[in-house]
């Protein structure tokens, strides 16, 4: 008997037969149990003749499985050659014998807790915990909560909050907007303290980008009007702003002109 | 000005730190009233548990209730050592969790509409014995003990999420390591990895010694770079 199945037959009318096979340690502990062995290396030689018929037994297995047999087999046949030799040093030998007696030791005493586990599982005594998100509300879009009033009871209460206060006008603060003009007005006064100034000193007093585009417009109408000179040594560099020397009236009509132009 | 209202801050710090606010540093809310004590915290420590979405620690419940962590590890003891409780208290690592007692387990399943789960095949809980016992374990650490291939049954265990994958070996191929779920523990009604019964001596030899040289004996083959089980 190479194979023992699972039996699935009652799925709705469907013969289904799968093959469960035992694995060479199972078959190897099995064979030791039923001689009432202890498991070592004594006892593995002494099975070793009923593992290789079980194995010749198996053709029609997977070569999978064959294969898993085939290995403990050939280390079986090599413990059984060894007891069979006279041993020149026996402490070599020691740790390969034992590692097929330390691996079914372990394989034992899994089998004897998976049966403990196996009993846990049939009897289904699981334990259950709060399928999560049961408290917390889902993440989705929330329903609006619709109430419903009478349509006078809420004219009544507008009329009462109405009676209460008069509601206050709504205030908009806007932010104040320089003008071109006024920025050649601001421009000219510094210029008209110092005679000269730089361009930083002009955006300094700005209150944001804005104010700065207005502020070098200013300067250049008043380049183009020929009220002030305007120089930069180099590529960003300082604007070097001063009075147009040529045409010192030019300052003082520059403001009439500007509105004039305008 | 602005610096004169810098220069006040620190000294404002230093008030508050002398203040009756910080004897517990990690608060992050006032504590309404006085730190619960006996049955009175062991009320709230449940009504923290079962507001909590998952699994939640021992701090995490400290700082909600505004004791110490010794204090909540005294009640959850004693918690779990009242049996009358319609629930258990589930521990996994620094994780602690309000499950329902085992022994509700078809009333809570029949409350749910729940099927019952199919029977676990003995190969898998012998890979689930192995991984419980011994992880992290890697796959052929796994085959090692139990002699035969063990791809399929891993990648069944993990759909159930009774075992994940909890790390990587340091060594060639940095084989995948496994190990059990919470979900392990509430599949079997455990309340912690210890409720496991310790390996028994087979033929009066220690089962760890055993194990450990099993386990020791998995070289990992050239093959297992890719840890993938085969389809």
């Amino acid at each position: 008997m190479a194979a023992t199945f699972a039996d699935f037959s009652t799925l709705d009318g469907y013969q289904l037969r799968l093959p469960v096979f035992e694995g060479p340690l199972e078959v190897l502990l099995r064979l030791i149990e039923r001689s009432q062995l202890a498991i070592t290396d004594v006892s593995l030689v002494a099975v070793t003749e009923q593992f290789l018929t079980y194995v010749e037994r198996l053709g029609d297995a997977p070569p999978a499985v064959i294969a898993e047999f085939m290995a403990v087999g050939s280390r079986l046949v090599l413990l059984k050659s060894r007891s069979l030799l006279p041993r020149p040093s026996a402490t070599e030998d020691e740790d390969q014998q034992d590692d097929l007696v330390h691996q079914l030791i372990a394989y034992r005493a899994i089998k004897e807790a998976s049966l403990q586990l196996a009993e846990w599982d049939a009897k289904g005594d699981g334990s259950f915990t709060r399928a999560l998100g049961a408290i917390a509300p889902p993440d989705g879009p929330t329903v609006p909560k619709v109430a419903f009033h009478e349509a006078n009871l809420l004219a009544r209460a507008l009329r009462r909050r109405l009676s209460i206060a008069p509601l206050a006008r709504q205030m908009v603060a806007s932010r104040p907007v320089v003008s071109l003009r006024e920025m050649v007005e601001r421009v000219l006064t510094k210029l008209h303290g110092k005679g000269a100034i730089n361009f930083s000193e002009v955006q300094h007093g700005c209150a944001d980008r804005n104010e700065v585009l207005t502020a070098f417009l200013a300067i250049l109408v008043l380049i183009r009007r020929r009220s002030i000179d305007a120089a930069q040594s180099e590529l960003f560099g300082e604007i070097h702003i001063s009075r147009n020397s040529d045409e010192p009236a030019a300052l003082s009509g520059a403001l009439a002109s500007f509105s004039a132009d305008d | 000005m602005t610096d004169l209202v810098l220069d006040t801050i620190p000294f404002a710090d230093a008030h508050h730190a002398n203040g009756t606010n910080t004897h517990q540093g990690q608060l992050a809310f006032e504590i309404p009233g006085e730190a619960p004590a006996g049955q009175e915290l062991m009320a709230l420590v449940e009504a923290l548990l079962l507001v909590s979405p998952e699994p939640t620690t021992v701090d995490y419940l400290a700082n909600g209730a505004g004791v110490c962590p010794a204090e909540i590890k005294a009640v959850l003891n004693e918690i779990e050592a009242d049996s009358n409780r319609g629930w258990i208290i589930v521990r996994y690592g620094e994780t602690v969790q309000l499950s329902t007692a085992p022994r509700f387990a078809g009333h809570v399943r029949r409350f749910l509409g729940l099927e019952r789960e199919t029977k676990l095949s003995p190969a898998a809980l012998e890979t689930l014995a192995i991984i419980a016992y011994e992880q992290p374990v890697t796959r052929s650490e796994i085959e090692a003990v139990r002699g035969v291939d063990s791809s399929g049954v891993l990648s069944t265990l993990m759909t159930r999420g009774l075992v994940e994958i909890v790390g990587r070996l340091a060594t060639v191929g940095n084989p995948m390591q496994y190990g059990v779920t919470p979900e392990f523990l509430k599949h079997f009604g455990l309340t912690s990895l210890d409720d496991l019964p310790p390996l028994g001596l087979v033929d009066g030899r220690d089962i760890s010694t055993a194990l450990q040289s099993a386990i020791a004996a998995a070289e990992p083959p050239a093959e297992e770079v890719d840890e993938q089980p085969a389809p």
